[in-house]
């Protein structure tokens, strides 16, 4: 059993942080114990291999990859801003104040307010509320286990989905956030190559879902998280269509499976 | 070290100068991804991790306290990003076979490899705290005291992270060339 003291000494030297006395002591020490050298060296050893693993060169795109994310950081952060958000608020406000309008449902009134806000945003040349974030796509063989995720957001509702994959497989996994309307999530890809597996909606396998041949519509609950798994035949297969609507916004995206690197 | 121009970068990025944050990750992509590398081993996971990680700096840049040092901050941000993600892989096969230990050859040419695997192998092995210990000391050359800073934890509790995973690892080199010798 080493003393504690000897062993911070022994470390310090590795370290280069010890004075000359305490250097002398050491080497006395290491002198008159064969457990001490025999540990010393171990400690020598262990340093010294770890001083042969060389920095790695970080990926080429990392910078150009980081920059994206803050413009795209910064795209959300604008229109989330935006004035156009409080757009809806003051319609109904408007609509509520002049029912003589004749508008008196709120679906229509959503409609209207839909079309106004989509109007207004294409003639002020601003953006509508829907939004894309975060999407990130990492480049890799098709026997590579890939990975992309995104953010689509339309009005209220949100969806986060990252896709793994690994040789013909490719799970997609998806969690919809909603604030009480009915969203939807709609999945659109090339049946010739992909096929749709099995769906399971937490770790039960999914039966409320409506699965057309190339075309798959969920319409989950707040929180509720999918996993879609597809059979990727040519493993050949670069993207799946996704599109997000709460039924008056929709966001839609190319998500990557893991080949391709969409940006 | 750059501490006082990072300062002055954080600033201006603080003023609306992206080219200011740009001079930031360029400055400080490869420790960033080398930290992320050596705690987590996949070069796919750490590249994710230092996407995270500047993302995360700038959207925090306002919190940021120039009392301290930017590396120290960064590289904390790094350490934390990097063992969140290993608490998140811990139940998958991939962090299991990354952390199994690795049959070391009884080919006396491939001995420098074979150590090399058994120090890499050792490392996964580590708990997450021993390892950002290990990086901070060996890969950045971080004093106790600026470890100490940037984990946020007693320059005692440095050194004896430090001195354990040093032992860990030289038992385990140590075992890995008596094999290759046999």
């Amino acid at each position: 059993m080493i003393n504690k003291e000897y062993i911070e000494l022994m470390n310090r030297d590795i370290d280069g942080v010890i004075s000359p006395a305490d250097r002398t002591k050491l080497r006395q020490f290491l002198d008159a114990s064969e457990e001490g050298r025999t540990y010393y060296e171990g400690l020598v050893l262990a340093s010294s291999e770890l001083s042969r693993l060389t920095p790695e060169l970080p990926p080429a795109d990392l910078k150009r990859s980081v920059m994206a994310q803050v413009s795209a950081y910064h795209a959300g952060r604008a229109r989330y801003h935006r004035p156009e958000h409080n757009l809806v608020d003051r319609l109904f406000n408007w609509l509520a104040a002049h029912p003589a309008l004749g508008v008196t449902s709120g679906a229509v009134g959503g409609a209207l307010a839909t079309i106004i806000i989509t109007s207004a945003s294409g003639w002020l040349g601003g953006p509508s509320l829907v939004e894309v974030t975060g999407t990130l796509v990492r480049q890799g063989s098709p026997n590579q286990q890939s990975l992309v995720s995104c953010s689509l957001s339309a009005g209220p509702t949100s969806a986060v989905i990252a896709t793994d994959r690994a040789g013909d497989q490719v799970v997609m996994r998806v969690r919809i956030n909603s604030d009480g309307t009915t969203p939807q999530i709609r999945l659109t890809f090339d049946q010739s190559d992909l096929s749709l597996d099995r769906i399971f909606e937490g770790d039960r396998p999914s039966a409320a879902v409506d699965a057309t041949p190339g075309v798959i519509s969920i319409s989950p609950a707040s929180g509720t998280e999918y996993s879609i798994i597809f059979r990727d035949r040519s493993e050949s297969v670069s993207s799946i269509h996704v599109s997000v609507s709460d039924g008056s916004f929709s966001a839609d995206q190319d998500i990557a499976t893991g080949i391709s690197v969409r940006r | 070290m750059y501490e006082a121009e990072d300062i002055a970068l954080v600033e201006q990025c603080l003023q609306g100068d992206r080219g200011a944050f740009e001079t930031l990750v360029d400055r400080y992509q490869q420790p960033v991804f080398n930290i992320a590398l050596r705690m987590v081993r996949r070069h796919e996971d750490a590249e994710d991790i230092a996407q995270t990680v500047f993302l995360k700096a700038y959207q925090n840049l306002d919190r940021f306290d120039a009392k301290y040092k930017f590396f120290s901050w960064i590289y904390r941000m790094t350490i934390n990003e990097s063992i969140n993600f290993l608490d998140r892989q811990k139940s998958l096969e991939q962090f299991r076979e990354a952390s199994a230990p690795e049959q070391p050859s009884a080919d006396r040419t491939m001995e420098k490899a074979d150590t090399n695997r058994a120090l890499k192998s050792a490392l996964g092995r580590l708990s997450p705290d021993n390892r950002a210990v290990i990086v901070l000391r060996h890969f950045e050359d971080l004093s106790y005291e600026e470890i100490a800073q940037t984990l946020k934890i007693p320059e005692k509790t440095v050194k004896s992270r430090l001195f354990t995973a040093r032992r860990l690892l030289a038992e385990a080199l140590t075992q890995a060339k008596g094999v290759s010798r046999d």
